[in-house]
């Protein structure tokens, strides 16, 4: 038996959700509202100590992480590969899921908190939340007072958006190259991005225009026509999932 | 033909080093030297426009980023599997990776940083910009900002002190249920963990000991004494090699 816990089909929650669909996998999904902070609640903490989504528990075993939990379901459930036959490729894989972690995920939620999220929040609920931010590990503790404290660091946002650029740059690069971002198959390493770059076109929608990326924008229409990346999508609770954003990752502290 | 671009046995350019003396594998180590920025050298972005270390190149094939060119070396080369074949311990060793490449390696590279920052010479704002115009990723750029300016926030640093001495007991429990940090044989987690925190020992004397921490040290010793290991931190040069001397005495090794 397989349980997913997830927050709204964006990123890192969307992730596995996709690799499910596509595995044609059934699970039990289990939501966990990040805005509503149930992810620090002493259930939840039980079963990821680090208060993070998603989760997906298999057979008793708690496995963690957007990318490794895609990574897992792969390694155990062969069937409808989406990992390249090819080392190359499967060099790609791993890439671009790193890639997506450290370079795109947590600056778009970032820019996506502190544009969208957090100015529509009600000052009674920031308030409310800052009281039950104790139970959660010190560093993801942190993490949300400052993104609750409000205003965030230009220099912050400026790295941010310097940092979108480049991968929003390298990512049309890669697709001058190939159909998909391993080769010439659909893979994790396009599920790995999928909804990061959704989100991204939100944030910074002067990047991904037809003339500035139009690889990249005929990649973005030929997932969003996929069936399993449509049904993940359609377990969204709010309009627009990939409007809405819950703080972290962290971006790098240190280069 | 495999040939490896990197610094030292030390942090990310110390992983194919361990990895391919554990495999066994020859390959032509081209030495980048950090202490004078090689690595930002036209001839190096050349090679990798990201201007990181390493950069392994197999079969033509240039391989940018150090952990990912891990699991593809495994695959591609002889010698034995660092990999664990069971998908739960493939999760454990590459969530291990995760946490030391995005949290706790960043976290002693502060330290590291800052010590550099000390020894700087005062300069101008105009003066780091021209020096740090030519790093191709925004993050180092900034990064190399603060070191210049001798502006390592201190809060940071403080939080990254809490954060490695939390991360050792991490090393303490994992290594109770297993000898290795994936599971019951050595993988690339201890490759990645070993070039992260080889010399702990000696920076953290109060807190890896054989009193505190006695698997954590057990496993130092394990790993310290494995002929793949040995070889790769005999090509330590300078403070590296320093302080691997330092480290084998104090363990015993």
């Amino acid at each position: 038996m397989l349980e997913l816990y997830h927050w709204e089909p964006n990123v890192d929650s969307g992730e596995p959700l996709i690799c499910l669909k596509e595995k044609g996998l059934a699970f039990q999904s289990r939501y966990v509202d990040l805005l509503q902070l149930q992810q620090r609640e002493a259930d939840f903490l039980r079963l990821n100590p680090s208060g993070q989504v998603p989760v997906l528990v298999h057979g008793g075993r708690v496995i963690t992480e957007a990318g490794l939990v895609m990574l897992y379901l792969e390694d155990t459930f062969p069937q409808r590969p989406l990992m390249p036959q090819s080392l190359a490729e499967q060099y790609e894989v791993h890439f671009w899921i790193k890639y997506a972690e450290e370079r795109i995920v947590p600056y778009v939620t970032l820019l996506g908190w502190h544009g969208i999220t957090r100015p529509a929040l009600a000052r009674a609920a920031i308030g409310a939340a800052r009281e039950t931010l104790g139970r959660l590990p010190q560093e993801r503790r942190m993490l949300w007072e400052k993104a609750l404290d409000g205003a965030c660091p230009d220099d912050e946002i400026s790295l941010a958006r310097e940092a979108l650029g480049a991968a929003a740059h390298r990512l049309e690069r890669s697709l001058e190259r190939a159909r998909w971002l391993a080769g010439g198959s659909y893979s994790l390493a396009d599920i790995a991005l999928v909804l990061a770059v959704r989100a991204l076109r939100v944030v910074m929608p002067g990047l991904l225009t037809a003339e500035r990326a139009p690889r990249t924008v005929d990649w973005l229409r030929r997932l969003e026509e996929r069936p399993a990346v449509r049904e993940t999508l359609a377990l969204a609770r709010v309009p627009a999932p990939e409007r809405v954003f819950a703080p972290g990752p962290e971006p790098a502290r240190w280069g | 033909m495999l040939e490896v671009y990197t610094w030292e046995p030390n942090a990310n350019s110390g992983k194919p080093l361990l990895m391919l003396k554990e495999k066994g594998v020859e390959f032509a180590y081209h030495y980048i030297d950090m202490a004078n920025r090689e690595q930002h050298s036209p001839a190096y972005l050349e090679l990798n426009p990201n201007g990181t270390v390493p950069t392994v190149i197999h079969d033509g094939r240039v391989l940018t980023e150090s952990s990912p060119a891990l699991e593809y070396l495994d695959a591609a080369l002889g010698g034995p599997a660092l990999r664990p074949r069971d998908p739960y311990l493939l999760w454990r060793m590459r969530r291990w990776i995760r946490f030391l490449d995005y949290h706790y390696c960043p976290s002693l590279a502060m330290f590291g940083g800052a010590g550099v920052s000390e020894r700087m010479p005062d300069q101008d704002a105009e003066a780091i910009e021209r020096q740090v115009k030519d790093i191709p990723m925004p993050e180092r750029r900034r990064v190399w900002r603060l070191i210049m300016a001798k502006q390592v926030p201190q809060a940071e640093l403080a939080e990254s002190g809490r954060r490695i001495n939390a991360g050792i007991r991490l090393f303490e429990e994992a290594l109770a249920e297993y000898p290795y940090l994936a599971g019951p044989d050595y993988s690339l987690a201890d490759i990645v963990a070993m070039v992260t925190v080889y010399a702990m020992p000696v920076i953290r004397p109060e807190r890896v000991n054989d009193r505190e921490t006695p698997r954590y040290m057990d496993w130092l010793r394990r790993c310290h004494a494995r002929p793949g290991n040995r070889a790769a931190f005999a090509l330590g040069r300078g403070w590296v090699a320093a302080r691997v001397e330092e480290t084998r005495k104090l363990l015993g090794v």
